[in-house]
């Protein structure tokens, strides 16, 4: 640091000074954690819904095919539900 | 200008250039454009991006490595190393998603993912794919997913078909998902800057609103592409792996 013709600092001169310019303490929360939060919040709802959906689907055509309405689209629709709950279970420990 | 003017009207499908194929209509819609200028889009920031391979990267470069590394950490993370075989799909999936949430941003366009059938297209392919990988791996050995461990003997029958509803009901939440978001916020879109024109004056305020909308659908915009591609991941991870 005589003159202006100095070499360019090397890489590790650079860094120490980018460490030495980096605020100190806890990081914040980084973009990545921020959409992963925002991720699991948008996927629950849709979870349970399509769960159930599939069940009522599944419920109505075994009602339509063997004449036996509306056992089974009530049966099945709770199987959904369970079926959804289930799914946010096991999603919420995955990720 | 709100007159006459439904929230709705902007998820128009019109044919361009009518045609038909063997009875069938196979007219190129504002819909077909829009999925093509997608796709445009998306291959030239990537082949800009790739043009110099500069050592160093330059902005484009930047960009598109940015992208790549991105998708294959959530490749990696998410369904595994061997995973990696099918990077190719799961990203031209993301870009081809992104893109179109992101060209739907654009005033006059046209958004291609908030039609339920074009997303509900890509949820069954992936869902397709991911169970016949499954098969070809594990052969019938596959079916103990629907069963899992330490379920009491008592539970199994009840528990396998609630797992068969849950693993059917997958592509249905992955393209509601989708599809819902799209709609319920470019229908928000058009509703608050209606309120602009109406309230004259005081449109102001809505405006403001709307600016903050407007960015936070952009948000939304690269969320659901990052979801769609979190959860193939996590439907291919199931599929490799068994649990």
């Amino acid at each position: 640091m005589t003159d202006s013709k100095t070499p360019p600092p090397s890489l590790e001169e650079l860094q120490k000074k980018i460490d030495q310019l980096t605020p100190q303490g806890t990081p914040d929360a980084t973009s990545s954690e921020v959409a992963g939060a925002a991720a699991k919040a948008m996927r629950l709802g849709t979870e349970l819904m399509a769960g159930a959906l599939v069940g009522c689907f599944i419920g109505y055509w075994i009602d339509k095919s063997a004449t036996t309405s509306p056992i089974f689209l009530i049966v099945f629709t709770l199987l959904g539900f369970a079926a959804g709950v289930r799914n946010i279970i096991r999603n919420m420990d995955k990720v | 200008m709100s007159q006459g003017h439904s929230p709705l009207s902007q998820f128009e499908v019109y044919p361009l250039l009518p045609m038909t194929l063997g009875g069938a209509d196979v007219s190129f819609t504002n819909a077909s454009l829009w999925m093509l200028i997608a796709i445009v889009l998306a291959t030239s920031v990537m082949m800009l991006g790739v043009r110099k391979r500069a050592l160093v990267p330059g902005r484009w470069q930047s960009v598109s490595e940015l992208m790549v590394e991105f998708v294959s950490n959530i490749v990696r993370e998410n369904a595994g190393k061997e995973a990696m075989r099918f990077f190719p799909l799961i990203f031209s999936l993301f870009m081809f998603i992104l893109f179109c949430n992101l060209a739907g941003m654009l005033p006059k366009s046209f958004t291609v993912t908030s039609h339920i059938i074009v997303t509900f297209a890509m949820a069954a392919c992936v869902f397709i794919g991911v169970t016949v990988i499954g098969f070809i791996q594990h052969g019938l050995h596959f079916f103990s997913l629907f069963l899992p461990k330490g379920t009491p003997a008592w539970m199994a029958p009840i528990m396998v078909v609630i797992e068969m509803i849950s693993y059917l009901a997958r592509p249905f939440s992955l393209s509601i998902r989708l599809a819902a978001n799209m709609l319920a916020g470019h229908v928000l879109l058009k509703i608050l800057a209606g309120f602009v024109v109406m309230m004259g004056a005081f449109g102001i305020l809505p405006f403001g609103f709307l600016l903050i909308i407007t960015g936070f659908e952009i948000f939304i915009a690269c969320l659901q592409a990052y979801i769609f591609t979190l959860l193939t991941c996590i439907y291919l991870h199931d599929a490799i792996h068994l649990h």
